[in-house]
C-alpha cells in the first residue's frame, strides 16, 4: 500500500507542476499585474470608483441578466413546444435553431449587422414601409440581439432534453386535480425544468459578460466590459486597469457558474 | 361516512368510441355504472383499457358520436380539470417538488372542486385523508423518500382529497412487488366500500379483477366481452375467450349427440344434454368442477384417463390427466389418495360444471 501511495505521488507530482505553470501562474500574474499601476491596489477598486468603468460593468451585468432572462423565457416556451409537437420540419427547425451553437462571436456580430446594420434586412424593409430606416445594430440593441442570439440555441438544447424526460402522468395528475394551465406549467412543468434552465442560464450569463468578439465586430464605442479592457489595453496601455478589470471579469463569471453550480446540482461550464 | 355525499356519481357511456389514426382502438361502448359500484375493466395488454379510462376521465376525447354522462350531465366536452376525477396511476405521478402532505393536499389549492375550502378546512381534510391512508409519519417527507406502497398510499389519498365524482385507478398495484400488492388490494377494497365512491379500476389481473369488482368487464381488442359480477364471469361465461381468460378451463373436444356430448376416442355421452348450452364440438368445464370416482366403481358417464402430472397446490391436488383420443385436462380436487403419474383416474364432470360455451375450432 505504502509502494503504492508513493508511487502514486510520484506521477502526480508532473502533473501538478503542469497544472500551476499553464493555470495558476498566469492567474497570479494577472492578479500582480492588476495592482502594478500607480494606484497599487486601489486598481482593483476602480471598477466602482471610476465612473466610466462602474457604468460598464453596470451595462455589462444589465444586459447579460436580461439577455439571459429573455433566452431563458423563450427558450422555455420553443423547447416544450418542440418537444410536445411534432410536425413536418421540425427537425428541421431544431437544428436551424441550433445552429448559431457553433458560430464565434465575430460572425454573430456579422449576421446581426446583416439584420439590422445601415444595409441590413429591417432597414430596408422599414424604409419602405414607413420611409425611414431602422438601423440599430451598432448599439447595446444590437449586442443584446446578438447575445441573444447564440444563447438561445444552447438552453432551447438544454430545455428539450429536459423536455423529452418530463413524466406526463405528472401534468395528467395535476390536471385531473382541478389544476389550470398556468398551475400545471408552475407547479409541475417549471420545478422539472429548474435545474436545466438554472445551468443554462449561468452558462448564458457568463457567457454574456464575457463575450468580446460580437462586441467588436459591431461597435467599438459599447460600453460592455469586454470593450472596456480591450480600450484600457490597446488604445490606454494601461496595464494594470486592464488586468485588474480582467480579474473582476473572471470572478464574477466563475461566481454565476458556481453559485448555478450550488443550486442545480450539476456541472456547469462556461463556453463561447 | 359523512364525506360521500358528492360522490355518489352513476356514469353512462353511450357509444365511446376512439380513433387513433386509422385504427380504432375502442369500438363503441355502451356502458352504465352505478352510483358507488367499482367496476373493474379486464383483459389482456391492448386491448383499450387505459383508453377507455382516459375517455372518462377527459383526457382523451372519444370520437364523434360518443357521449359521457355523469349523473345524466352530459361532460363529454368537459376538459379533465373540471370533471372532478380522481385519478390513480401506475407510475404514482406524485409531484417531486412537493411534500407529501402537500402532494395530498394539491387538489384543494385549485379551488375546481364543488366547496369552497378555508386554509383550516383543509388542514383538516389533508390530516384526515394522512389518517385514513395511515401516512400521518410520512406527511412533511419528500417522494424520494418513500416506498413504492408508501408512494401508492400518498397518490390514492391524493385522488380522494377533493372528493372526486369518481376514483380512476390504472393498474395501481401492478408496480408493486406480490405481497405488497395483496395488502394494498384489500385495504384499496375496504376503503372504497368505506368511501362509497363510483370507482373505474384498470387490471389485466384477473384475481385482482375478481377481489375488487362488483362488476367486471371483460375486454378484448377494443370491445366489450362481457359485463357481469365475478360470479357471473366466472360460472357463466358469455364466450370461449371470457372463459378461457378468466380462471383455468378444460375444453374437450367432440360432438354433441342427442344424449349429450361425447369426446373424441370415446363412445358414451359424458355430460347430459341439459346441463349445457350445447353446440359446436366443444365442452368446457373449471378444473375444480369434477367429482371423482375413487372406490372403483364403474358409474354411468364416467371419463377415464391416466394421471400424468400432479401438483400439491395447497388447498388440493392438480392433476394433470390424458384422455383417450389424445386429450389433456386439468383437474382439481382434495384426493384422499392423490395418484401418481401412470395411475388410472376416474371421474365425472358435475351437473352443472359445463360451461355454457361453445366453439366450432377443435
Ligand atoms: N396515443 C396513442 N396513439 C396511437 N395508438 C394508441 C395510443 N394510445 C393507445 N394506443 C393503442 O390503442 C390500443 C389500446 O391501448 P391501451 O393503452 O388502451 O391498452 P390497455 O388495455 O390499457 O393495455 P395495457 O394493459 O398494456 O396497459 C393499443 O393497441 C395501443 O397501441
Ligand atoms: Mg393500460
Amino acid at each position: 500500500m505504502k509502494h503504492t501511495s508513493h508511487f502514486m505521488g510520484l506521477l502526480l507530482l508532473p502533473a501538478g507542476v503542469l497544472v500551476l505553470a499553464f493555470f495558476a501562474l498566469p492567474m497570479v500574474k494577472l492578479i500582480v499585474t492588476g495592482a502594478s499601476g500607480e494606484e497599487g491596489l486601489a486598481a482593483y477598486w476602480s471598477i466602482l470608483t471610476v465612473e466610466r468603468h462602474r457604468e460598464a460593468l453596470i451595462a455589462t451585468l444589465l444586459l447579460s441578466a436580461l439577455v439571459t432572462l429573455v433566452a431563458l423565457i423563450i427558450s422555455t416556451i420553443v423547447g416544450v413546444f418542440l418537444v410536445r409537437n411534432r410536425f413536418p420540419g421540425s427537425q428541421i427547425l431544431v437544428s436551424l435553431l441550433t445552429f448559431p451553437l457553433a458560430f464565434p462571436g465575430v460572425v454573430i456580430g456579422f449576421l446581426i449587422i446583416m439584420l439590422a446594420g445601415r444595409q441590413g434586412l429591417i432597414g430596408m424593409v422599414s424604409q419602405t414601409l414607413t420611409g425611414s430606416k431602422l438601423v440599430f445594430a451598432y448599439s447595446m440593441t444590437g449586442l443584446f440581439l446578438g447575445y441573444l442570439y447564440f444563447s438561445i440555441p444552447r438552453v432551447i438544447l438544454t430545455v428539450m432534453a429536459a423536455a423529452e424526460k418530463l413524466d406526463v402522468s405528472l401534468e395528467e395528475a395535476a390536471r385531473s386535480l382541478g389544476a389550470s394551465q398556468w398551475r400545471v406549467i408552475t407547479d409541475v412543468l417549471l420545478p422539472a425544468l429548474k435545474p436545466g434552465l438554472i445551468a443554462s442560464g449561468a452558462i448564458c450569463f457568463a457567457t454574456s459578460v464575457g463575450a468580446f468578439g460580437t462586441a467588436f465586430t459591431l461597435a467599438t464605442n459599447i460600453d460592455v466590459l469586454a470593450m472596456t479592457i480591450y480600450t484600457e489595453f490597446t488604445l490606454g496601455a494601461n496595464l494594470a486597469s486592464a488586468a485588474s478589470l480582467s480579474v473582476v471579469l473572471g470572478l464574477i463569471t466563475w461566481a454565476a457558474l458556481s453559485i448555478a453550480r450550488s443550486l442545480s446540482g450539476s456541472n456547469v461550464a462556461a463556453a463561447g | 361516512m359523512n364525506s360521500t355525499s358528492s360522490q355518489n356519481t352513476r356514469i353512462n357511456l353511450r357509444r365511446c368510441a376512439k380513433t387513433f389514426g386509422n385504427t380504432q382502438v375502442l369500438k363503441p361502448v355502451t356502458l352504465d355504472i352505478q352510483a358507488g359500484e367499482t367496476v373493474v375493466l379486464l383483459g389482456p395488454s391492448g386491448c383499450g383499457k387505459t383508453t377507455l379510462l382516459r375517455i372518462i376521465s377527459g383526457l382523451e376525447a372519444p370520437d364523434h358520436g360518443s357521449a359521457i354522462l355523469f349523473n345524466d350531465e352530459d361532460v363529454t366536452s368537459r376538459p379533465i380539470e373540471k370533471r372532478q376525477v380522481g385519478m390513480v396511476f401506475q407510475s404514482y405521478a406524485l409531484f417531486p417538488n412537493m411534500t407529501v402532505r402537500q402532494n395530498v393536499g394539491y387538489g384543494l389549492t385549485t379551488g375546481q372542486g364543488d366547496e369552497r375550502l378555508t386554509k383550516a378546512d383543509r388542514d383538516t381534510r389533508i390530516e384526515t385523508m394522512l389518517k385514513m391512508m395511515r401516512i400521518q409519519d410520512l406527511a412533511d417527507r419528500s417522494i424520494d423518500q418513500l416506498s413504492g406502497g408508501q408512494r401508492q398510499r400518498v397518490a390514492l389519498a391524493r385522488a380522494i382529497a377533493p372528493r372526486p365524482k369518481v376514483l380512476l385507478l390504472d393498474e395501481p398495484l401492478t408496480a408493486l412487488d406480490a405481497t405488497l400488492r395483496d395488502d394494498l388490494r384489500m385495504e384499496i377494497n375496504a376503503l372504497l366500500r368505506d368511501l362509497g365512491i363510483t370507482a373505474i379500476y384498470v387490471t389485466h389481473d384477473q384475481s385482482e379483477a375478481m377481489a375488487l369488482g362488483d362488476r367486471i368487464v371483460v375486454m378484448s381488442e377494443g370491445t366489450i366481452e362481457q359485463i357481469g359480477t365475478p360470479e357471473e364471469i366466472y360460472h357463466q361465461p358469455n364466450n370461449m375467450f371470457v372463459a378461457t381468460f378468466i380462471g383455468a378451463t378444460n375444453a374437450l373436444s367432440g360432438h354433441w349427440g342427442h344424449k349429450g356430448f361425447v369426446p373424441r376416442g370415446m363412445e358414451v355421452p359424458v355430460a347430459a344434454l341439459r346441463m349445457a348450452a350445447q353446440g359446436g364440438n366443444l365442452m368446457c368445464f373449471r378444473p375444480e368442477d369434477v367429482d371423482l370416482i375413487e372406490d372403483g366403481d364403474q358409474a354411468s358417464g364416467a371419463l377415464k384417463g391416466i394421471a400424468r402430472t400432479i401438483a400439491f397446490v395447497g388447498s388440493c391436488h392438480r392433476v394433470i390427466v390424458e384422455l383417450p383420443g389424445n386429450q389433456t385436462v386439468t383437474l382439481e380436487s382434495a384426493w384422499c389418495h392423490p395418484p401418481h403419474p401412470g395411475d388410472p383416474v376416474l371421474f365425472k364432470i358435475q351437473e352443472n360444471g359445463v360451461l355454457p360455451v361453445w366453439s366450432n375450432e377443435a
